[in-house]
C-alpha cells in the first residue's frame, strides 16, 4: 500500500472526509510527528506490562436499581432529525 | 463595597455573609465587567446573564430567610464549555455540537450548584480541550489578560483568561494533558489537576478517558482548596471516582512546608528551559528551604518519553471517544440524503477543526490493525515506565517539584504551523495525567525586565503520590505566600 491510500485507508477507518489539501497535510504532519515517536519504539519493555488505566483492576458494585431515565424528548431534541421517538437516519436496509 | 471582581471567593463569600454586598451586587460587578473587557479577550463563548441574575436573587432570598449558605455561596463562576450544564449550550468550541443543549448537569456542576455558586457562562477552549494555546476553537482564540497579543495556553484558556482577569472568582478547567495547569501558569493563577478518579467525569465531554480530570481554577490557593472540597468525592455516574472520604483541603493550607521533602526532578531543567522560568524555581526552592522544607534533586528517567507516550494514549482514546460525534444524536448533519456512511464521513469532514482530525487520525492510526503493538501497545507499556518513576521518586521525596510549562505565554500564531511544537508544551504536565496523579500549578513570580517578554506569569508546579491534594495545596499555599506575586493584576483597558 503506498502512502496515498495508507492515508485514505486510516481516513476511512475514522469515518472523516478530507479534502486533497488536507489529505496532503495530514500526509506531511503524520510522518513528522511519527518521527518524534521513535524514541519509545525502540526502549526496551519487554516483560513491562502494559498500563491501560491508573485505576485499573478495581471493581465497582452498586445496587442494580432502575433509576428515573433522562427526558426522551430533551434527548431527542438534540437530533438533526427524528421520526416520532425514534433517531433518524438515512435508510440502512434496502427492500 | 469596592472592587467586587478582584475580592477572592471565600472573601466574597464572607463578605455576603456578613450582609456587607448582595449576590446580585456581586454578579452585577462581574457582568459589567466582561461586558466591558470581553469583547478583547474573547475569554467566553457564552454569558448566561438573565440566568445569573436569577440566580443570583435567588440565593439572596435564601441569605434573607436565614438559610445555610454553601461554602462557595455568592461566589461567581465560569464553566468549560465542555461541562454540561442543563439548559446551556455545551459546544466544546466545536461546530460539530453547535446547538447540542445537555438534558442534565454535569456532577462537578451539580456540586458547585448545591454549594451556592453562580454561574456567569461558558469559557472558550481548544476544540474538544485539544490544544495548548486555545486557538484550535472553532470559535477564534481567547487572548491572554497579560498581553493581548499572546495566548493564554490551553486548552481551559478561556477559564484561566476569566479568572486571571477578574471575569469570574473560580473557573472550572479539565485536564487530560496539562489543560488545567498549562493556562493557569501562563495566566498567573493557581489550577489543579486532582488525581484521577478524585472528581467524578459525569458530564464532562470525554476526550481522553483514561486521563481527563476536571478541576479549579482560581486566584488563590485556599479558593482553588475551597473548591476542590466541594468538587471531590465519588458518584454513582461514574465508576471511575474514588470513595475515599474527602479532606477539608483549605484546612491544611496554613501548615506549611516544615519538614516536607521535595525532589527537583533534573529532567524537569533541560538546557532550553526558559532562564527566567528556572530562576523563579530556583528562587523558590531556596524558599521552601528558609520555610524548613528540604529539596533534593531526583531522577525521572522516562520523562523523554512522556510526550510520544501521551499523544499515542490521548489520540487513541479520543479516536474512539469521538466515533459518537456522526449527524445522529446532535450537532448538524451533512449529507443526509446520502448513504449512512457517507452521511458520518461528510458530517464530521465538515464539523470537525484540523487538530481535532489530525488527532482522531492519529489516534486511528495507532490502533489500526498491523500498528497497534507497534505504537498504542507500546506506549502503555512505556506509561508503566513512568508510573515506576514517580513510584520509586515518592519513597525518598514527598512531593515533586518543578516548572509547569518550559516558557512562559507565547504569541498567538506562534505555534499553529508546527503541531509538534505545540505538544511539547506539555511536556512538564502530561505524566501526572497517564500516572494519574494529583498536580497544582502556582503563580511564583513573572518575567523581568531583561526578559525578551516582560511582566508574564512565571507558574510552578507540585505533584504528589494518588490522593495528595492536601500536600499539594499546602506546599502551594507556601509558594504563593512567599513567592509574593498575589494581588497583582493585568492592567486591562475596557473596549474602545
Amino acid at each position: 500500500m503506498d502512502e496515498r491510500e495508507a492515508i485514505a485507508a486510516v481516513a476511512g477507518l475514522a469515518r472523516i472526509d478530507l479534502g486533497p489539501d488536507e489529505r496532503a497535510r495530514i500526509s506531511a504532519e503524520l510522518g513528522g510527528i511519527l518521527r518524534h515517536f521513535e524514541s519509545i519504539r525502540n526502549l526496551p519493555t519487554e516483560g513491562i506490562p502494559p498500563l491501560v488505566h491508573a485505576t485499573a483492576g478495581r471493581d465497582v458494585f452498586r445496587p442494580d436499581d432502575p433509576l428515573p431515565p433522562l427526558p426522551l424528548e430533551a434527548l431527542l431534541g438534540n437530533a438533526p432529525e427524528r421520526s416520532g421517538e425514534f433517531f433518524a437516519v438515512p435508510k440502512v436496509v434496502e427492500g | 463595597m469596592s472592587d467586587l471582581v478582584s475580592l477572592s471567593a471565600t472573601a466574597l463569600r464572607a463578605a455576603v455573609l456578613q450582609g456587607e454586598v448582595s449576590v446580585r451586587e456581586i454578579v452585577e460587578a462581574h457582568l459589567s465587567r466582561i461586558a466591558a473587557l470581553d469583547p478583547r479577550l474573547h475569554a467566553y463563548l457564552g454569558v448566561d446573564e438573565a440566568g445569573a441574575r436569577q440566580r443570583a436573587d435567588a440565593l439572596d432570598a435564601a441569605r434573607r430567610r436565614r438559610e445555610p449558605a454553601g461554602p462557595l455561596f455568592g461566589v461567581p463562576v465560569a464553566l468549560k464549555d465542555n461541562l454540561c450544564v442543563r439548559g446551556w449550550e455545551t459546544t466544546c468550541g466545536s461546530r460539530i455540537l453547535e446547538g447540542f443543549r445537555p438534558p442534565y448537569d454535569a456532577t462537578a456542576v451539580a456540586r458547585l450548584r448545591e454549594a451556592g455558586a453562580v454561574f456567569l457562562g461558558r469559557t472558550n477552549l481548544d476544540e474538544f480541550a485539544m490544544g495548548s494555546s486555545t486557538e484550535n476553537s472553532a470559535f477564534g482564540p481567547t487572548r491572554n489578560p497579560w498581553d493581548l497579543s499572546r495566548a493564554p495556553g490551553g486548552s481551559s484558556g478561556g477559564s484561566a483568561a476569566a479568572v486571571a482577569a477578574r471575569l469570574a472568582a473560580i473557573a472550572l478547567g479539565s485536564d487530560t494533558g496539562g489543560s488545567i495547569r498549562q493556562p493557569a501558569a501562563l495566566c498567573g493563577v493557581v489550577g489543579v489537576k486532582p488525581t484521577y478518579g478524585r472528581v467524578s467525569r459525569y458530564g464532562l465531554v470525554a476526550f481522553g478517558s483514561s486521563l481527563d480530570q476536571i478541576g479549579p481554577l482560581a486566584r488563590t490557593v485556599e479558593d482553588a482548596a475551597v473548591a476542590l472540597s466541594v468538587l471531590a468525592g465519588s458518584d454513582p455516574h461514574d465508576s471511575t471516582s474514588v470513595a475515599d472520604p474527602v479532606p477539608d483541603y483549605a484546612e491544611a493550607l496554613a501548615r506549611g512546608v516544615e519538614g516536607l521533602r521535595f525532589g527537583l526532578a533534573r529532567e524537569y531543567l533541560p538546557p532550553d528551559l526558559d532562564p527566567e522560568v528556572r530562576g523563579a524555581l530556583e528562587r523558590c526552592v531556596a524558599r521552601l528551604r528558609a520555610e524548613g522544607a528540604s529539596v533534593e534533586e531526583i531522577s525521572l528517567p522516562h520523562t523523554p518519553h512522556a510526550i510520544p507516550t501521551y499523544y499515542l494514549v490521548a489520540t487513541s482514546e479520543a479516536s474512539s471517544n469521538l466515533a459518537r460525534y456522526d449527524g445522529v444524536k446532535y450537532g448538524p448533519r451533512e449529507g443526509g440524503d446520502r448513504d449512512l456512511r457517507t452521511m458520518y464521513a461528510a458530517t464530521r469532514g465538515r464539523g470537525f477543526g484540523p487538530e481535532v482530525k489530525r488527532r482522531i487520525f492519529l489516534g486511528t492510526f495507532a490502533l489500526s490493525s498491523g500498528y497497534v503493538e507497534a505504537y498504542y501497545g507500546r506506549a502503555l507499556r512505556v506509561r508503566s515506565l513512568l508510573r515506576r518513576d514517580f513510584d520509586e521518586a515518592f519513597r525518598g521525596v514527598d512531593l515533586v517539584l518543578g516548572p509547569t510549562s518550559p516558557f512562559p505565554a507565547f504569541r498567538l500564531g506562534e505555534k499553529v504551523d508546527d503541531p509538534f511544537q505545540m505538544y511539547l508544551c506539555d511536556v512538564f504536565t502530561v505524566t501526572a495525567n497517564l500516572v494519574g496523579l494529583p498536580a497544582v500549578s502556582v503563580p511564583a513570580g513573572f518575567t523581568s525586565d531583561r526578559h525578551a517578554a516582560p511582566g508574564l506569569p512565571i507558574g510552578l508546579q507540585v505533584i504528589g503520590p494518588p490522593l495528595a491534594e492536601a500536600g499539594c495545596l499546602r506546599a502551594a499555599a507556601a509558594i504563593e505566600r512567599t513567592c509574593g506575586v498575589r494581588g497583582r493584576a493585568p492592567a486591562l483597558a475596557p473596549a474602545g
